[in-house]
């Protein structure tokens, strides 16, 4: 469980977050929604210990996420960043093995193959295995970067203490079929037992991957409930400023939103 | 996507080649073999079975007295070591900066820790009479290396602490501080040349272009231990460097406190950068090309990338010196030329290529 009590956290003299109350449950998929510059990715940065807030505290399993070290955080929760580029070549296969790090000298190290294998297959850049990171798009580098964050919560038995993974705008540089197979394979840890926060653009990709949406703006938390509640025109379109509509989903039952 | 897609079974793992031991004892053999050789290249020519039967009697304990142990032991011995440690300490730390900076332009004289360890030692050159009538004797050859040390990890802090801010160290400030105080410390050298008397000027001069021709025992004996020192901690922080590689705030998100990480990895490259320039002066881009070279045969990986930008640092800078010191037979070119006429080039290369090393 995280949970964050009256969390307020100020970069560079700006209010980012304002006293931001929330419970995250794993084995929960929760989407982050909110316009630019809402705070999602600041939340996010709190919520794995990058940041520390100035007010409120943040406490992952019970304990405050700034007072655990850093190795034994990194064994529980992975973090997906919006875009990481790197100046030297390292393979796709060794940038997903990296993301075994935090378990390596622990009974966990010898899954470190199948958990890479696994998170290759997940996120779909097994065939590029060999291939210089440098050298790919910025989608497949994304895909790979996902790769490297299901590689460092991948457990042979699910049990044992929870995983948590966190991912800022995971599908941004996707293609549509690549963006549905990034968010089910997040949504596949969920329903192992890991907590999954995503923040999206999206409101139709949360409204078919969500368990449950987290609307923020102006650093605060203004809807929290499941797709159906919360993705209401009349909830989202005085946060966005824009006029939206209702549609239903045309072969599911989903509400869906456009804009007018 | 509801179907999953064609499973296809799990890839088998070749990290890379596999090859890295085999390259890495390539890599100790050419030093061997070019360390025999600087042995035996001079003014006085050794056959290579006499090196060894000297070396063999020495480790016996029971030094032969001819004219060719005296030149091997007393002048082309502690030189060699010199070259060797300190082309492999320049090497390595060279490696580490790229990798804590994530750039490979980084190099102990970009960021101006060679030219802080320069100042300290070349005050320690001009003032350290005064200095040392203060010490016990046995104090004496330490002075120079440790000041070099604390000249080079004075300028790191100032950098540091310019360039640190709340989300962590700034790369880009960093880089243009190194810049604003390798200019400080030239001023420094400057300074120091104009109040040097003429013998202190003589040495300077070599100095300051970057020689090996200053190697006696008592100087070398405590500078062997420090660069080591450096380098094996440098070498334990290979899977936090591999990590910083993907970003900061990603090595924080696999587990490494990173602030930690790069505090000591500043200390360590200070130590065995500062330690190396204390008898030879700045010898420029060594620890910029040969972590490129490296990276061309291992890879990326510190874990290979270290020991063997050691290994090349200190092979490459032995031919160096023996270009050095008998390209103009009698006389002797400081190496910091040779190297700079080398790097130089090479780092306009890799700008021209556009950094896609």
């Amino acid at each position: 469980m995280i949970r964050l009590r009256n969390v307020s956290l100020a970069r560079g003299g700006r209010t980012i977050l304002a006293g931001l109350d929330l419970t995250l449950e794993s084995g929960e998929m929760a989407v982050l929604l909110g316009p630019n510059g809402a705070g999602k990715s600041t939340l996010l940065a709190a919520l794995s210990g990058e940041l520390a807030p100035g007010g409120g505290e943040v406490l992952f399993e019970g304990r405050p996420v700034g007072d655990w070290p850093a190795r034994a955080l990194a064994q529980r929760r992975a973090v997906l960043p919006q875009a990481s580029r790197l100046q030297f070549g390292f393979t796709v296969a060794e940038v997903v093995e990296l993301g075994r790090s935090p378990h390596a000298g622990t009974a966990e190290a010898r899954h470190d193959k199948r958990a890479v294998a696994a998170a290759l297959q997940a996120a779909g850049v097994s065939r590029f295995l060999r291939q210089d990171y440098r050298r790919l798009s910025g989608g497949e580098q994304q895909r790979v970067q996902l790769a490297r964050t299901l590689a460092q919560i991948w457990r042979a038995e699910p049990l044992g203490p929870s995983r948590w993974l966190l991912l800022d705008e995971p599908v941004t540089s996707l293609d549509l079929a690549f963006q549905e197979q990034a968010l089910e394979a997040a949504k596949a840890e969920a329903r192992r037992g890991a907590g999954v926060i995503a923040s999206l653009h999206d409101p139709n990709l949360a409204a078919r991957h969500a368990d449950r949406v987290l609307l923020i703006a102006g650093g605060k938390l203004v809807a929290d409930g499941p797709p159906a509640e919360v993705l209401r025109p009349e909830v989202l379109s005085p946060i966005y400023g824009l006029r939206l509509a209702a549609v239903k989903h045309p072969t599911r039952d989903l509400q869906m939103v456009v804009p007018v | 996507m509801s179907e999953p897609r064609a499973v296809t079974p799990p890839p088998t793992f070749v990290s890379r080649l596999a090859q890295e031991p085999l390259i890495l004892l390539g890599l100790a053999l050419s030093l061997l073999v070019v360390t025999l050789l600087s042995l035996a290249v001079g003014a006085v020519p050794i056959r290579v079975e006499a090196i060894l039967r000297i070396l063999w009697e020495l480790l016996g304990g029971s030094g032969a007295d001819t004219r060719e142990a005296t030149v091997l032991l007393g002048v082309r011995l502690p030189r060699v070591l010199l070259a060797i440690v300190v082309g492999a300490g320049l090497g390595t730390a060279g490696a580490a900066l790229q990798g804590l900076f994530r750039n490979p332009l980084a190099d102990p004289g970009l960021i101006g820790v060679s030219g802080g360890a320069a100042v300290a030692a070349a005050a320690t050159i001009v003032h350290g009479a005064a200095l040392t009538a203060q010490l016990p004797a046995w104090l004496d050859p330490w002075l120079l290396p440790v000041n070099a040390f604390l000249g080079a990890l004075a300028v790191t802090a100032i950098v540091y602490a310019v360039a640190w801010r709340q989300e962590g160290m700034d790369v880009a400030t960093l880089l243009l501080s190194g810049i604003a105080l390798n200019a400080i410390t030239m001023a420094g050298l400057g300074l120091l040349v104009f109040l040097s008397n003429d013998i202190q000027l003589r040495s300077l001069n070599l100095w300051l272009l970057g020689s090996l021709a200053y190697a006696p025992w008592p100087q070398l004996v405590p500078v062997i231990p420090l660069v080591v020192l450096a380098m094996l901690g440098l070498m334990s922080q290979a899977r936090p460097l591999n990590a910083l590689l993907l970003g900061e705030s990603e090595a924080f998100h696999i587990g490494f406190p990173i602030e930690r990480v790069k505090r000591r990895l500043i200390v360590l490259a200070a130590l065995a950068a500062g330690a190396s320039v204390a008898l030879t002066g700045i010898i420029a881009f060594v620890g910029l090309m040969v972590p490129h070279l490296v990276r061309r045969l291992l890879g990326p990986d510190h874990r290979w990338l270290l020991p063997g930008s050691a290994l090349l640092g200190a092979t490459l800078l032995l031919l160096a010196d023996l270009l050095a010191r008998t390209i103009v037979l009698p006389a002797e070119l400081p190496v910091g030329v040779i190297t700079s006429m080398v790097g130089g080039p090479f780092f306009l290369w890799l700008l021209f290529r556009g950094r896609r090393l």
